[in-house]
């Protein structure tokens, strides 16, 4: 149980990265963040959030891999909370998060902008989990 | 060392979190308060020394919980459904006596609207053959007969967080009998 709890943690956390440098990064939302993003800020967090995961769990390439999709619904989610909280509660929370508008950015644009933090997460647990035990070695 | 790791990554996970909420209220707030605002046409009324003008009386209503900063209008006006007009075409005519920068005073807003403030818009026109027009659409009833009015408008914007212009385009309509002139 303590154990699925921590690898649970540790995929939100890769995820809640993804999200935060991957979903809004890369949309319209770029403006709206005062770091600099690009397909190279994007690529470097999915790398070493996955050398993270890499070196904190032992099943780091099953986790890397589910980590993209759960960051898209992170992000939904985010978008239905903050669009309830300023419209008001006459608009059901339910309705709102399966609209149109969050579904169909998010999931279009989601994905889309997500794939590419696969290879790089892959990148970075395969270069942690192959390079790591060379180097201790030595 | 799976140890450190884990702490790094729940320390990053709700940085994050914080900064993609922070993030994305921010950009759908400024989209809701582009979205909640409303145009209702509250009356049309003809000028008492020029019967080829009609002023159309606005209010705009700023339903969100931000504020909007609105740069300035253009609209159409129907009657009955058929276009008989607009700020567009007012100040086209070929009459050099026609002050062009009157278009300009008309049709610039250039103020902030606060959250849940309402702002009150005046335009005149001038509609070729409005005596006619205004014939043809009352009827057997005359003047008292109650009149369809509509406006198409665009209002410029502009955007709270990137300064960008934006167009919005709102309808209203008026169902009334033709205001007299002012006296």
């Amino acid at each position: 149980m303590t154990h699925t709890l921590r690898q649970s943690a540790a995929v939100l956390a890769v995820a809640a990265v993804l999200a935060c440098v991957g979903l809004i990064s890369l949309t319209d939302m770029r403006e709206y963040v005062p770091w600099t993003a690009n397909m190279l800020t994007l690529s470097l967090a999915a790398a070493l959030s996955s050398m993270l995961l890499a070196l904190a769990e032992p099943r780091a390439l099953l986790l890397s891999t589910i980590a993209p999709f759960v960051s898209v619904p992170i992000f939904g989610f985010f978008w239905a909370l903050a669009t309830w909280m300023l419209v008001g509660p006459e608009f059901p929370f339910a309705d709102l998060m399966f609209s149109d508008l969050v579904l169909l950015y998010i999931i279009q644009r989601g994905f889309l902008l997500v794939a590419p933090t696969f290879v790089f997460g892959l990148l970075g647990v395969l270069g942690v989990q192959l390079l790591l035990p060379k180097l201790l070695r030595r | 060392m799976p140890r450190i790791a884990h702490i790094l990554l729940a320390i990053l996970g709700l940085t994050a979190l914080a900064a993609s909420w922070h993030a994305v209220s921010n950009y759908v707030g400024s989209l809701e308060s582009v979205r909640s605002l409303e145009l209702e046409l509250t009356q049309v009324r003809r000028d008492l020394d020029d019967n080829a003008r009609l002023f159309v009386y606005f209010r705009i209503h700023n339903r969100s919980q931000l504020p909007v900063r609105l740069n300035s209008y253009f609209f159409d006006i129907l009657l009955n459904g058929e276009r008989i007009g607009g700020s567009g075409s007012t100040w086209r005519q070929a009459d050099p006596n026609i002050d062009l920068s009157l278009y300009a005073r008309a049709s610039t807003i250039e103020n902030t609207l606060a959250p849940f403030e309402s702002l009150d818009l005046e335009f005149p026109l001038h509609i070729f053959q409005l005596d006619e027009i205004l014939a043809n659409a009352q009827g057997p009833a005359g003047p008292t007969e109650s009149l369809d009015w509509a406006v198409e408008a665009g209002f410029r914007l502009i955007h709270p967080h990137t300064r960008r212009e934006r167009l919005l385009r709102l309808q209203a309509a008026l169902q009334a009998a033709m205001q007299e002139p002012d006296p």
